[in-house]
């Protein structure tokens, strides 16, 4: 209760009812909640009054720290703003009070003594729960917003649900079942409000999980047992006003065959367009299997295919198929799963005569969790995920990257169900032998600009390919994937949001495909990231491929790293790359990384000398005859012998050239080839300055500097165009002022003796605490400038 | 994180409790001096928002103890290794100059030192200290009441009779993490401490604050510029490169013509000066191109970059990087030697913000650095 920080503002609201007796307040803390109290006087003699404080209400629309802003209308509008950027705008608070949860309790069930209480349920329809008591009785509660529920008596008392009962339901066609300890499988349909025994286990059913098959005009329930009994597969005609006498038809009975410590807990169907459809089923042990079940009736089937630790060691706790939209591609398809990992995940299936390949596309962890419970597709083709983050069910739109509904219930170990409708939908719980309730039909707030990290951005990369990604992390420990559309007014619209590192992150870099994302930050974190650019119906598909394996060994900061990458296919045999990391203690090392095996080595280290090494780079793009370079707090560029022909296995990395370009801290680092095969490295300095270095095939040295460059740090450099001898990049700095410089070298004259330098623009950005900067190829053809720090800006550059 | 992490973390950390500095700051002025020569001649300063006291502390250690610490030491090392290089060169000339001579440094006469702050200070010997809002106009009294026992109050209210040599001001505020409100309070503290300084300093004294370096600080540096002659921003090697502190050394006060601080009509809010505004306007520079000693070309655009708006107003103060380079980074990480034990905190918080609600917790029956509620024995 109340905030975890510092709260920045306490706001009287306009009062929501005619009440004399208290008042509503809300308060905004550096925890970026919001909370809504009700502070109410209690009416006494003495005049010492007493007042009660209730938390009614919180809410996280911002991420990351702070609600700096608040402004509330006369009409009770409540906006706040924080340092994640976006603008949050409560509508629903006012007149329409916020729906508190309400005790359905046990008298409903007509004993009055409270020996029955409610045991299981599930949504047989919007807003219609079917449900069994602990003395086994069987009943239909109808949901009423802020009332108490209609409830009918399906069955008195089931022998076989006393004390024990599972139940499912598909809310799409109404139909509920329940089963017990005696094995007997009830079915409900509620459009006839009809209740039959359907089936008859013989054994305690463990588990009842359904799915229907439109495709395919049946139902398949999934009948579990318990003690290596293997579950049958029901598969029942739907309709059954086909009927005369509206009984259910058993269509095909199958068992599947478990494989060892297989525990299912959750069930869907793959539907192809051809070919037969499977059972897919996950398990307590985090194992996902594939059954061909359009096969003979009373068979036993084997699963044909197993993706094992989909969900590492943790419960596959629910399943979800999407089918490809491609015609030809009617075998293919995309695997949602959740589980209690923290993760929610996507297989890309794809069968081929009869065989099975899947591929892992997603792995992310959402904002909450580590229970994340079901995921859905919308009809709006945004993909929710629901779950439970401490005491609160949180249910999450992954495609808006936003927060659906939050619902204070005490945690996850407890029966809940829930119900998704438009912008929100019910979800009931079980808490203190109560059942409680509680819907939501409005977002709890609007947001006007969708905001990004909670804290500044200190990495920035685009993608190198077509559709180009923008890949920010940020002092938050996240990294977002973003897109521009410029459509209109522009927009940064964030596909991702990457959860490893446990610091701020320190350097980004793609691999040339831009297929692969590498991040470094503190604690010696190091990941990488398998990217695939446009996975249908999820924007990118993102999956954490490895962490080094001294991530979190030391506390130590990857300040910067380079990828050389030694094959032109990473996931082939032989696929691998060279990473030069630059550590916080002066240390440099070259490690190996082959990706089909995943597989890391150090081929070797050396020591720069006291002082934090910033940057790591290559100065030229010619891959045999690289020189390794590197920046530091001294202000000094040093080269090693990092070339191709200095090179044997097991030498120690040494510089063999350090070259002073400023007073102290090298921020910033771009490099330029000339057409006589020396190089311009441009470097930007605490100091304020810009450096322009002039390096020869030797390794000479020779320094152009420019001292006050900017009025503070220079934070970010980019070169936009080169040819010949001219260049024009882009600088920026903390003074948060963007310039472009134009660079003419006279290639016939050595040193810097021939380097001109030209202030052409210098404007202010909007962007706070700028951290870095690079192009991006705007809709037109042309290179812009994006400048990341506080949010970010998109520049146009006029040539 | 335990108190060893910070220990490695920060070599400047483990530095200070080493040698007996309240805060790490004490390496700022430090190498501060070391490139300036702040204390020089020196006897009388003021330090504002002095708490817990490590510039203080300077201060005491070099101009009441006579402590060779500071440029002091530096200038030692310097001679050391003359005499090291003389004996290894002993056919060498030995009419060398005499003023290598190793400088005598006793402790000075008529030393007065005023510390203010608005957190109470552990006291130290020789040095006033006072509790006190710089912001407010009820200080200067107070200030000058401190540095002269004879001041009259009502005679000149607001001009010491005897000025300062050196005002210093390592004042922050506690930083929210919203930098654009964090560099403005800290601009607002500069500004108070300007404003302070004026009314105590002497002509051709000193100034050093520390300052953010972030939007508009060049509009600052053009303001400072206005009453001090040289004006250098200056980033000692152990303030961290990743941190927007750096610290402005104002050198030869020069108060316009005609100028008389007050606080209460402060600098700036409104007030003009009345002097020939061509007289104060910073220097303008042209296009340059020169060689540097360590062979670094340095090039000057000249001043029409800073000007394109039109607005005479912005200047960027010439940058310093302060401390040998081979002194420890301050970003960099180190490993602890083996055995190292971590010491404690020379000067534990006298009156943290969370005192209140340690106190608070205590009177529940919570103990200090606990976090449960009951059961344990108090302190």
């Amino acid at each position: 209760m109340g905030h975890m920080s510092r709260i920045w503002h306490v706001r009287f609201l306009p009062s929501r009812v005619e009440e004399a007796q208290g008042v509503d307040m809300m308060s905004f803390g550096e925890d970026a909640s919001a909370i809504l109290w009700h502070l109410q006087t209690l009416s006494s003699s003495s005049n010492a009054s007493t007042h009660i404080l209730q938390q009614y209400h919180i809410d996280t629309a911002h991420a990351g720290k702070h609600i700096w802003s608040v402004a509330i209308s006369p009409s009770g509008y409540i906006a706040t703003g924080a340092s994640d950027g976006a603008i949050a705008v409560r509508t629903s608070t006012f007149g329409n009070p916020p729906s508190l949860p309400l005790e359905i309790g046990s008298p409903l069930l007509g004993d009055f003594s409270g020996a029955d209480t409610f045991k299981a349920y599930s949504f047989i329809a919007p807003s219609t729960v079917i449900a069994t008591t602990t003395q086994g009785k069987l009943i239909v509660l109808k949901l009423q917003a802020a009332e108490i529920p209609r409830i009918w008596e399906l069955a008195a008392s089931l022998s076989g649900l006393r004390g024990y009962s599972v139940v499912t339901s598909l809310p799409d066609i109404g139909t509920g079942w329940a089963a017990g300890l005696d094995g007997k499988v009830y079915m409900y349909v509620h459009e006839h409000r009809r209740l039959t025994q359907v089936f008859d286990a013989g054994h305690k059913v463990a588990g009842l999980f359904a799915h229907s098959r439109q495709g395919h005009r049946a139902i398949a329930l999934l009948v579990t047992g318990v003690g290596g009994v293997d579950p049958t597969l029901l598969l029942l005609a739907p309709a059954m006003a086909e009927n005369v006498n509206l009984m259910p038809v058993l269509r095909r009975e199958t068992r599947l065959a478990l494989a060892q410590d297989f525990i299912v807990t959750s069930f869907s169907i793959i539907t192809r367009q051809k070919g037969h459809d499977y059972a897919v089923l996950g398990s307590r042990n985090g194992d996902i299997a594939l059954y061909d079940i359009d096969v003979a009736a009373g068979a036993s089937v084997i699963h044909e295919h197993l993706l094992p630790k989909a969900h590492s060691k943790e419960a596959v706790t629910s399943l979800h198929w999407v089918r490809g939209d491609e015609p030809l591609a009617s075998s293919s398809g995309l695997l949602h799963s959740t589980g209690r990992d923290g993760r929610h995940a996507v297989h890309s299936l794809h069968s081929r005569n009869g065989k099975w390949s899947a591929e892992l596309v997603y792995c992310l962890a959402p904002p909450f969790g580590p229970n994340i419970e079901g995921v859905t597709l919308r009809p709006d083709n945004h993909i929710w995920i629901w779950g439970f983050k401490g005491k609160h069910f949180v249910a999450h739109d992954t495609t808006a990257q936003c927060e659906i509904m939050t619902v204070e219930c005490g945690g996850a170990h407890r029966n809940w169900a829930f119900q998704p409708e438009a912008a929100g939908g019910w979800f009931v719980w079980t808490g203190k032998a109560q059942l409680y309730q509680q819907q939501q039909t409005q977002l709890p707030y609007v947001l006007i600009n969708p905001g990004g990290h909670g804290r500044e951005i200190k990495a920035l990369a685009v993608s190198p390919i077509e559709k180009q990604i923008i890949a920010t992390g940020a002092e938050d420990t996240n990294i977002k994937l973003w897109t521009f559309s410029s459509e209109e007014h522009g927009e940064f619209r964030c596909m991702q949001t990457l959860r490893k590192h446990n610091t701020g992150i320190q350097h980004l870099q793609w691999s040339r495909d831009g297929r692969y994302l590498f991040s470094s930050g503190g604690f010696e974190g190091f990941c990488i990231w398998r990217v695939r650019p446009d996975l249908p119906g999820m924007g990118a598909g993102v999956v954490c491929e490895g962490m080094h394996p001294n991530s979190g060994a030391s506390d130590l900061r990857i300040m910067g790293f380079e990828v050389r990458e030694r094959s032109k296919k990473h996931d082939q045999a032989g696929g691998s790359s060279e990473v030069h990391m630059a550590y916080s203690d002066s240390t440099l090392k070259r490690w190996h990384y082959e990706f089909p095996r995943k597989k890391w080595s150090l081929v070797s280290q050396g020591e720069y000398l006291t002082a934090c090494l910033t940057h790591v780079f290559a100065p030229t793009t010619d891959f045999i005859e690289q020189w390794l370079a590197t920046a530091a707090t001294d202000g000094h560029v040093a080269l090693w012998n990092g070339r191709q022909a200095d090179r044997e296995a097991g030498d120690e990395l040494q510089w063999t050239h350090r070259h002073k370009v400023h007073q102290n801290a090298i921020l910033s680092v771009a490099t330029n080839s000339l057409p006589d095969a020396t190089t311009l490295v441009i470097t930007g300095g605490d100091d304020n300055g810009i450096g322009i270095t002039r390096l020869t095939q030797s390794g000479g040295m020779d320094t152009l500097l420019m001292p006050r460059a900017h009025a503070a740090a220079v934070t970010g450099l980019i070169i936009l165009h080169s040819s010949g001898g001219r260049l024009t990049f882009a600088s920026a700095g903390i003074d948060q002022r963007l310039k472009l410089w134009r660079v003419t070298v006279n290639i016939e004259q050595s040193g810097i003796d021939g380097v001109e330098i030209e202030c052409v623009k210098s404007d202010f950005t909007a962007v706070a605490d700028v951290s870095s900067l690079t192009s991006y190829r705007l809709a037109d053809g042309t290179k812009g400038v994006l400048v990341a720090g506080v949010g970010m800006d998109l520049w146009g550059v006029q040539a | 994180m335990g108190k060893s992490s910070k220990d490695k973390r920060d070599a400047y950390y483990r530095l200070a409790k080493e040698q007996g500095w309240r805060a790490r700051s004490a390496f700022k002025l430090l190498q501060l001096d070391e490139e300036f020569n702040l204390f020089e001649g020196v006897t009388r300063v003021v330090d504002l928002c002095a708490a817990p006291g490590s510039w203080s502390q300077v201060l005491s250690r070099i101009l009441i103890q006579g402590q060779r610490v500071g440029r002091a030491a530096w200038e030692d090392k310097r001679y050391q290794e003359l005499l090291r290089l003389r004996q290894a060169d002993l056919t060498g000339d030995s009419s060398a100059p005499e003023t290598d001579e190793r400088p005598e440094v006793r402790p000075r006469k008529d030393v007065k030192i005023v510390a203010i702050d608005l957190q109470p200070m552990s006291p130290l010997e020789g040095i006033t200290c006072l509790k006190a809002d710089i912001t407010h106009p009820s200080t200067i009294p107070l200030l000058l009441k401190a540095l002269d026992p004879d001041y009259n109050s009502t005679s000149s209210p607001t001009e010491a009779s005897h000025p300062v040599d050196l005002v210093l001001s390592d004042g922050a505020p506690d930083v929210t993490g919203l930098h654009d409100l964090d560099i403005y309070v800290q601009s607002q503290l500069l500004w108070a401490a300007l404003n302070l300084a004026l009314c105590v300093l002497k002509p051709g004294g000193t100034f050093v604050a520390k300052i953010f370096r972030g939007k508009d600080v060049d509009l600052l540096y053009a303001q400072l510029k206005i009453v001090f002659e040289d004006v250098t921003v200056a980033k000692p090697r152990s303030s961290r490169a990743s941190s927007v502190e750096a610290f402005i050394v104002c050198t030869n006060f020069r108060p316009p013509k005609g100028f008389k601080a007050s606080l209460d009509n402060p600098l700036g809010a409104g007030r003009k000066l009345q002097t020939d505004t061509g007289d104060v306007k910073p220097q303008r520079t042209e296009y340059s191109r020169k060689l540097r000693e360590d062979g670094i070309t340095e090039l000057d655009l000249g001043s029409d970059l800073e000007e394109e708006e039109g607005e005479d107003i912005r200047w960027i103060a010439p940058f310093l990087a302060c401390g040998d380079l081979s002194a420890f980074d301050a970003d960099a990480s180190h490993k602890l030697p083996e055995g190292h034990v971590s010491l404690d905190p020379i000067q534990p918080p006298t009156a943290p913000p969370y005192r209140r609600a340690l106190e608070e917790r205590k009177k529940m029956g919570g103990a200090y650095g606990k976090t449960k509620l009951g059961g344990l024995p108090g302190g």
